[in-house]
C-alpha cells in the first residue's frame, strides 16, 4: 500500500483529502504543520508528500527545500495552495516541487495527479 | 481607545463606587450622635457640643500645633484636671489616638486647607444639584475617624478586586466552554457532511446526524463549515454544498444577518449568500454597494465582481463613495481568481470619483487596452496629481506616441514625481526630436531629473548615446558619473 504524507494546517482540508485518498486505497499520514511534517519525514518513508505552502512553524517551501537537500530526494511533492500567483508557483517548482494545485481544487483531479506522481516514481 | 475591561467589569466598578458613597451617606445620623469620634480639626470650625469635645479639641490643638515640644507643653501648659480628662477621653476613644497621630504627621493646617480647597472646588466646578451631596461627603470624610475610612476603602477595594476576578473567571470559563462547544459541533458537522458529500450516507441519515440545528449558534457553525467546503473544493461537491445550505433553510439566517445593525454581521450574511446562494445574493448586493460602513461596501463590491461576470465593474457607475485601494486590490484578486472576462475600463474613466478613474487607468495599463487612447489624453489635464501620473504612465506603457508632445508641454508645471515619469516615458517613446528637451533637463539642478534624463537619452537610440558622449566631452556638465551610473547593470 502506498504511503502518502499530507501536511495541511486547515483541519477540514486535511481530513477531506485524507478521506478521499483513503477511499482510493492509500495509507495516509497527517501533519498539522511544517514542523510535524519534517519530524514524520525523518522517521518514516513516504511515497508522496502533499503539502500546503502557508503553514505554522515551517512553511511549505522550507519543507520542500529541506526534503530536496536531504536523503529523500526522489519523494514526489505535490503542492496545494490558495496562492496561485506565477512567482509563487515558480518558486515552488524551483525548490523541487513536482506538481502544483491551486485551491479551490477538485478531489477527482487531486486523485488523478496523485496516481500520476506515484506512477512516475515507480 | 477601547477599555481593557469587559463591560460587566466596568459596570461593577461603577456600582461599587456608588455603594461606597451610599455606605458613607447613611452614617450621617450616627455621626451626629457620636461626636466623640470626630476629628478635632473638623470640629475647630464648629461649636463643641460637650466638655469631652472641649478637652479633646484643646489637647489636639496643643499637640498638633507644637508637635516638637509636645512633651514639654503637656507638662508645663496643662493643669492636672485637664490631664485627667484627656487620659479619660483617650481610654474612651481609641480612634482619637490614631487621629492625633495622623494630624501630627500631616499638620492640622494642611488638613484644614485641603478640606477648604475641596469645598471650594465643589462650589466652583460642580453643578448645583451635586454640590450639596459633594459637600456633605467632604464633611463626612472629615467627621469620621480616618481609620474607619481607610478600612472602608480597603474593604471596598477587596470586594472590587474579588468581583473583577470572579467576572474574569466566569467570562473566561464561559468563553472556553463556547469554544469547546463550537469545536465539538464543527467536527461533528464536518464528518457528517464529508460522509454525505462522498456518498457514504443518505440525506435523511445526514439530517438525523446534524444535531441541534434549531439553535442559532449551531446553524452558524454549520454555515461556516459549508463555507469552508465551498471555498476549498471544486467539482462535483461544489454544486452539492449550496443545495445543503438551501435545504436546511440557512439562507434565511444569512438574509436576516444582512439586515443587522452591526456591520460585521451584515458582512457575514453577505459572504454566506455570495458563496452559497448566489442567485439570492445578486438581488440584495446592490443595496449594500453604498453602505455607510466601508467594510460592508468592500464586501458587497467584491461580491458584485464575482457574481456579475458579464459586467463585473458596472457598479463603479453608481458609486457615491471613494473606491479605496484595498477594495481595488480585493476586486482585482477576485476578478483574476474566478477568471472573469475583462471589461472595457474606458467606460469608467469619466467617473466623478477620482479613485475610480485611477483604478480604471491602472486596469487599462495592466490589460493593455489601447482602443480608447484618446480618453486617456483628457486625463492628462486632471487637477489630481495621481490621475495625471497614471495618465502619463499609460502613455508610456501603452506606447501612445500621440501623447508625447502633450506630456512634454506639461513638464514645467508638473510635480517632481510626474516630471520623472515624463522623462521615463521619453526613454520608451522618444526620438531625436526630444534630444534638446532631455539636454535642457541635464542642464538643470535636480540630481534625480538629471540622472533620469541621462538614462533616457542613453537608451533612446545610438544617436542619443553619441549626444551624451559629445556633451560629456564638450561641456562642463560633468556627466561622466551620471553616465557611469545609468550604464551600470546593477541599476
Amino acid at each position: 500500500m502506498k504511503r502518502i504524507l499530507v501536511a495541511e494546517d486547515n483541519k477540514l482540508i486535511l481530513e477531506t483529502i485524507s478521506h478521499s485518498l483513503t477511499r482510493e486505497g492509500y495509507e495516509i499520514i497527517k501533519a498539522n504543520d511544517g514542523k510535524e511534517c519534517l519530524k514524520i519525514l525523518e522517521d518514516t518513508d513516504v511515497d508522496l508528500l502533499i503539502t500546503d505552502l502557508y503553514m505554522p512553524y515551517v512553511n511549505g517551501n522550507e519543507v520542500i527545500a529541506i526534503l530536496r537537500d536531504e536523503r529523500k530526494k526522489n519523494t514526489p511533492i505535490l503542492v496545494l495552495s490558495a496562492a496561485g500567483a506565477e512567482d509563487i508557483v515558480l518558486k515552488a517548482f524551483e525548490l523541487g516541487a513536482d506538481d502544483f494545485m491551486v485551491k479551490p481544487f477538485s478531489l477527482v483531479e487531486l486523485n488523478v495527479r496523485v496516481r500520476k506522481l506515484l506512477a512516475m516514481r515507480r | 481607545m477601547t477599555s481593557i475591561y469587559p463591560k460587566p467589569i466596568k459596570l461593577i466598578h461603577l456600582l461599587l463606587s456608588i455603594c461606597i458613597i451610599a455606605l458613607l451617606l447613611p452614617l450621617e445620623g450616627i455621626a451626629n450622635k457620636n461626636t466623640d469620634n470626630q476629628i478635632g480639626t473638623s470640629k475647630a470650625t464648629t461649636v463643641p457640643s460637650s466638655s469631652t469635645d472641649n478637652s479633646l479639641l484643646a489637647s489636639l490643638q496643643q499637640e498638633v500645633i507644637v508637635p516638637a515640644d509636645s512633651s514639654s507643653s503637656l507638662v508645663s501648659g496643662k493643669n492636672e484636671t485637664q490631664a485627667q480628662e484627656e487620659s479619660k477621653s483617650k481610654v474612651q476613644n481609641p480612634h482619637n489616638e490614631v487621629n492625633r497621630i495622623v494630624l501630627w504627621l500631616l499638620g492640622d493646617n494642611n488638613v484644614l486647607e485641603f478640606k477648604s480647597r475641596m469645598i471650594d472646588y465643589g462650589n466652583n466646578n460642580l453643578p448645583l444639584f451635586l454640590r450639596k451631596y459633594y459637600i456633605r461627603l467632604i464633611e463626612r470624610t472629615y467627621t469620621y475617624p480616618i481609620v474607619i475610612l481607610l478600612l472602608l476603602l480597603i474593604v471596598g477595594l477587596i470586594i472590587n478586586i474579588t468581583l473583577v476576578l470572579m467576572v474574569m473567571y466566569f467570562t473566561n470559563k464561559r468563553k472556553n466552554h463556547k469554544e469547546r462547544y463550537i469545536c465539538i459541533y464543527r467536527n461533528s458537522y464536518e464528518d457528517v457532511l464529508r460522509s454525505y458529500l462522498f456518498g457514504e450516507i443518505e440525506w435523511d441519515l445526514a439530517l438525523l446526524k446534524l444535531k441541534k440545528l434549531k439553535k442559532p449558534l449551531n446553524r452558524k457553525i454549520l454555515t461556516e463549515v459549508l463555507l469552508m467546503f465551498k471555498e476549498n473544493l471544486r467539482g462535483e461537491m461544489d454544486s452539492q454544498i449550496p443545495q445543503i445550505f438551501i435545504k436546511l433553510g440557512l439562507e434565511k439566517d444569512s438574509l436576516k444577518l444582512t439586515k443587522s445593525y452591526y456591520y460585521h454581521r451584515r458582512i457575514e450574511g453577505l459572504k454566506a449568500l455570495t458563496n452559497l446562494n448566489p442567485e439570492n445574493a445578486k438581488e440584495i448586493i446592490p443595496n449594500y454597494l453604498n453602505d455607510k460602513h466601508f467594510l460592508v461596501r468592500t464586501e458587497a463590491q467584491v461580491s458584485y465582481v464575482r457574481l456579475h461576470p458579464e459586467n463585473p465593474f458596472e457598479f463603479l457607475k453608481t458609486l457615491t463613495n471613494p473606491f479605496p485601494r484595498w477594495t481595488q486590490l480585493s476586486s482585482f484578486y477576485v476578478f483574476r481568481l474566478y477568471q472573469v472576462p475583462v471589461p472595457a475600463f474606458v467606460d469608467y474613466l469619466d467617473s466623478e470619483i477620482p479613485t475610480v478613474r485611477n483604478f480604471s487607468l491602472r486596469m487599462m495599463i495592466f490589460f493593455q487596452q489601447l482602443e480608447n487612447a484618446s480618453a486617456i489624453y483628457s486625463l492628462l489635464d486632471s487637477p489630481f496629481e495621481m490621475t495625471r501620473f497614471l495618465a502619463i504612465r499609460a502613455v508610456n506603457d501603452l506606447r501612445l506616441y500621440e501623447g508625447k508632445q502633450k506630456i512634454k508641454n506639461m513638464f514645467q508645471s508638473e510635480t517632481g514625481n510626474n516630471k520623472l515619469e515624463i522623462i521615463k516615458t521619453l526613454k520608451n517613446i522618444g526620438d531625436a526630436e526630444d534630444f534638446d528637451f532631455l539636454e535642457s533637463i541635464i542642464h538643470s539642478e535636480s540630481i534625480s531629473l538629471k540622472t533620469e534624463a541621462c538614462r533616457s537619452l542613453y537608451y533612446v537610440n545610438n544617436e542619443g548615446r553619441e549626444r551624451l558622449n559629445f556633451l560629456s566631452q564638450n561641456s562642463d556638465l560633468k556627466i561622466d558619473q551620471f553616465l557611469a551610473h545609468v550604464t551600470d547593470p546593477r541599476n
